[in-house]
């Protein structure tokens, strides 16, 4: 026993313990692992151990003759002494984790999260309460942590769970349409109706080999990067890619290309070309009947990583409850969707180019898709 | 009796098989088709007292995976207006699809309008079921076949 005691020691000299239990009672005080403190039936602070005024940011002995409730936060010290009241009239042990938790305050101020523990002590007809306070400040912030990246894993298992089914269904569906085809021109075959079954076999085909195209397409999608980088002209590729878009709409809508600023584009032309051609391709899809003028506009710029390409619209807009599904494959919001991958193979390939595409979208309004891609220095000086 | 039917498909081909299919089979009336869950509410389900009493049964053939409002969000919305008397009084809903999820199977069943589910390709056999399905709901709600 040595100086470390003091603090236990000198509190003990106000209590009533006999003189043999003291010397136990002291030592075993001093060496538990876990915060304690000692507290008289008014509120005052008999005695704490080092792990305690470590706590609380007090030299050793420094809480001594302090009132307890200066521990609490100043809000609450009014309830803390009704609520020390009250135990004091009925006092029973309070393990700690029995929901007897509260915020402790230290010297200089700042909030703890405390496990409190509660056991009452008689000695020399004085009673008093043993009170251990562990600080949970870390355990609830990891708890906390832990709780929001479930929530987090739950969210994205949904959303896989989402994806295989909208998958499962895309690419079942085209077969189970073929089935019903083919059987029925089986029986034509069998009545002798040839024409029919032509007609009904050539459906048949057509959907065969959108299906086909469909599973190339899911390929696409986990090709790992391309290496093929070339330079060239981005209006160009946009004004190919709108004649091919527009070759069937009767009324296409106007477009106007503003990309100045991103010429000549260094990427790999290929993906950029199939990334383009379904953002032009969306952005007419979705023109809204109800404005006098459909209107697509494809503009550029440079910005960090490289640059930034967009193709706004002022068609239908996306709903907001279901534009987190836009990018999920095969999921077809609206009557007018393709294949419904369109946008999935969009963002794969954004990700492949070390780039991401973003979308925001208003009903009634409009949307603009943005695709950012790395473009590299020395070819923009 | 030909059992009156209208087709809720998105896909004009399983449409066209479903009509094929209930056409052979010689049980069934007149077969309309609508595009998709909302064409089919706004032509069918939007007045009231559209339909004269004593009309048979209309069997719908609904499919689920549609684009916009798909086949659950239909019949929720079907079960509502026929609630409040803008739907064809007497229905007998089938849900109509490719999926033999389980848990379609079971959204499908905790709806009260939903008296079966008839997969894709329909069949023989399938539009045979259906016919049963039919003359079972009316033989269970006292109609006369």
């Amino acid at each position: 026993m040595g100086e470390s005691f003091m603090s236990a020691g000198k509190a003990v000299e106000e209590s009533a313990l006999e003189p043999a239990d003291l010397q136990v009672f002291t030592l075993m005080f001093a060496i538990c692992p876990v915060p304690l403190l000692l507290v008289s039936e008014d509120g005052v602070i008999l005695m704490t151990n080092g792990e305690c005024d470590q706590l609380f940011d007090y030299p050793p002995g420094g809480m001594i003759g302090a009132p307890v409730d200066m521990l609490v936060p100043e809000n609450l010290r009014v309830s803390h002494a009704h609520r020390r009241n009250g135990f004091l009239k009925a006092p029973t042990r309070r393990p700690m984790g029995g929901g007897f938790d509260l915020f402790g305050v230290t010297r200089m101020g700042q909030t703890r999260r405390l496990e409190l523990g509660l056991a009452p002590v008689t000695a020399g007809g004085r009673s008093s309460i043993l009170v251990t306070a562990v600080d949970v400040s870390a355990r609830l912030a990891v708890e906390a942590e832990l709780e929001r990246r479930s929530v987090e894993l739950e969210g994205l298992n949904a959303d896989l769970k989402h994806i295989a089914r909208s998958a499962s269904h895309g690419l079942k569906s085209p077969l189970t349409s073929i089935c019903g085809l083919l059987s029925l021109a089986v029986d034509d075959i069998d009545e002798g109706n040839s024409e029919e079954a032509r007609r009904i076999l050539e459906a048949a085909l057509k959907i065969g080999r959108r299906g086909t195209r469909l599973i190339e397409a899911v390929n696409d999608m986990t090709r790992g990067p391309s290496s093929a980088v070339e330079s060239f002209s981005l209006r160009d590729v946009v004004r190919d890619l709108w004649s091919e878009v527009t070759a069937t709409i009767p009324h296409p809508p106007r477009l106007v290309i503003d990309v100045a600023a991103g010429e000549p584009i260094t990427a790999d032309r290929k993906t950029l070309t199939m990334m383009l051609g379904h953002m032009l391709s969306n952005a007419c899809r979705f023109a809204d009947p109800a404005k006098k003028r459909a209107e697509v506009t494809v503009s550029a710029c440079r910005a960090a990583p490289g640059l930034r390409l967009s193709v706004a619209d002022n068609g239908v807009g996306v709903p907001g409850d279901v534009q987190h599904r836009v990018f999920y494959p095969f999921d077809r919001l609206h009557s007018n969707s393709g294949d419904g991958i369109g946008l999935t193979l969009v963002r794969r390939a954004a990700e492949r180019l070390g780039g991401s595409v973003t979308f925001s979208s208003k009903p009634g309004v409009g949307s603009v898709f943005t695709l950012s891609i790395p473009q590299s220095e020395s070819v923009l000086t | 009796m030909k059992i009156p039917v209208i087709v809720v498909d998105d896909e004009q081909v399983d449409r066209y098989t479903a009509r094929r299919r209930l056409d052979r089979h010689g049980g069934f009336g007149e077969i309309r088709e609508a595009v998709s869950g909302d064409a089919f509410l706004d032509e069918y389900c939007t007045k009231p007292n559209a339909w004269p009493k004593g009309t048979l049964p209309m069997l719908i053939l609904m499919d689920i995976n549609m684009p916009g409002r798909d086949g659950f969000a239909t019949v929720a919305e079907l079960e509502r207006r026929n609630a409040a008397g803008l739907a064809p009084p007497s229905l007998v809903v089938t849900m109509f699809t490719s999926s033999s999820s389980p848990r379609d199977r079971e959204r499908a069943s905790a709806l009260r309008l939903v008296q079966g589910y008839a997969e894709k390709p329909l069949d023989t056999a399938g539009a045979e079921a259906l016919c049963d399905l039919y003359t079972e709901f009316l033989r269970s709600n006292g109609m006369a076949a």
